[in-house]
């Protein structure tokens, strides 16, 4: 299996502040990433929603005590043009496996809260994974690139 | 994004360019909030939104409901793969899609 990994400014991962606003500097890696392997445009749209759901959730749930930090590592697996996004955090522990999808059947006053960007995620990634390593959230998305 | 808004007597037009994210929803949220007052009709043009998320989906879900109140919201020209984001989630059922 050969595994390429893209590097942010000489770096193995980008080091983001877990704050919503630096959204924008990963949304602006992935979308060089992209461009670079000519992704089709609807795969590189849903790892930017895919993206942007989970580190959402890291800003504003995983650290409610104050600051903290996202890691975020990009590969591609060459020979089956398989991408991987992985997020690891320091947070509190939280696998967003465990949420529940929202209900759709019911009007969307009774859903419950929250739920809806991981149930978005789950429905464009192939894969999904979670484990806490250390004292580390780690989550793996992962895409088969399908051109057409 | 840019959001950029036309007023035809009591029909407002908003017209989004730019994807609906985690960093522009709340832009987007403040600038429909200053517009609800009398517009009977609210319609946001999404030719140019090229992605929503599911913090685009709460403000644009926020707009609906706030407008229900007095007048309606329509989204128009919104391209396939958001359409598809609507779906997904069971919004193409509350929201107006022209």
């Amino acid at each position: 299996m050969a595994i390429r990994r893209f590097q942010y400014n000489g770096e193995e991962a980008l080091l983001l502040p877990a704050k919503r606003e630096a959204f924008v500097t990963l949304k602006d890696w992935l979308n060089s990433i992209a461009d670079e392997l000519s992704l089709p445009d609807k795969t590189r749209k849903q790892l930017l929603i895919s993206a942007d759901e989970i580190f959402t959730n890291i800003a504003s749930y995983g650290y409610p005590s104050g600051d903290g930090h996202a890691k975020v590592m990009v590969e591609l697996d060459t020979e089956n043009e398989e991408f991987s996004i992985v997020f690891s955090d320091k947070g509190v522990p939280y696998n967003p496996l465990e949420t529940p999808d929202p209900d759709l059947t019911k009007p969307i006053e009774e859903r419950e809260a929250g739920g809806l960007g991981v149930f978005v995620v789950k429905k464009m990634m192939d894969v999904v994974e979670y484990r806490r390593e250390e004292d580390c959230n780690i989550l793996t998305l992962k895409k088969k690139i399908v051109r057409l | 994004m840019t959001i950029q808004t036309e007023k035809n007597g009591n029909v407002l037009t908003v017209i989004v360019d730019g994807s609906i994210d985690t960093v522009t929803a709340p832009t987007l949220e403040k600038e429909l909030e200053s517009l609800y007052e009398g517009a009977e009709e609210m319609i946001i043009d999404m030719a140019k939104v090229d992605y929503v998320s599911s913090a685009g989906l709460r403000v644009i879900l926020g707009a609906d409901r706030q407008m229900n109140d007095h007048g309606k919201l329509i989204l128009r020209n919104v391209i396939e793969d958001v359409k598809e984001v609507f779906e997904m989630t069971g919004f193409d059922e509350i929201l107006t899609i022209e």
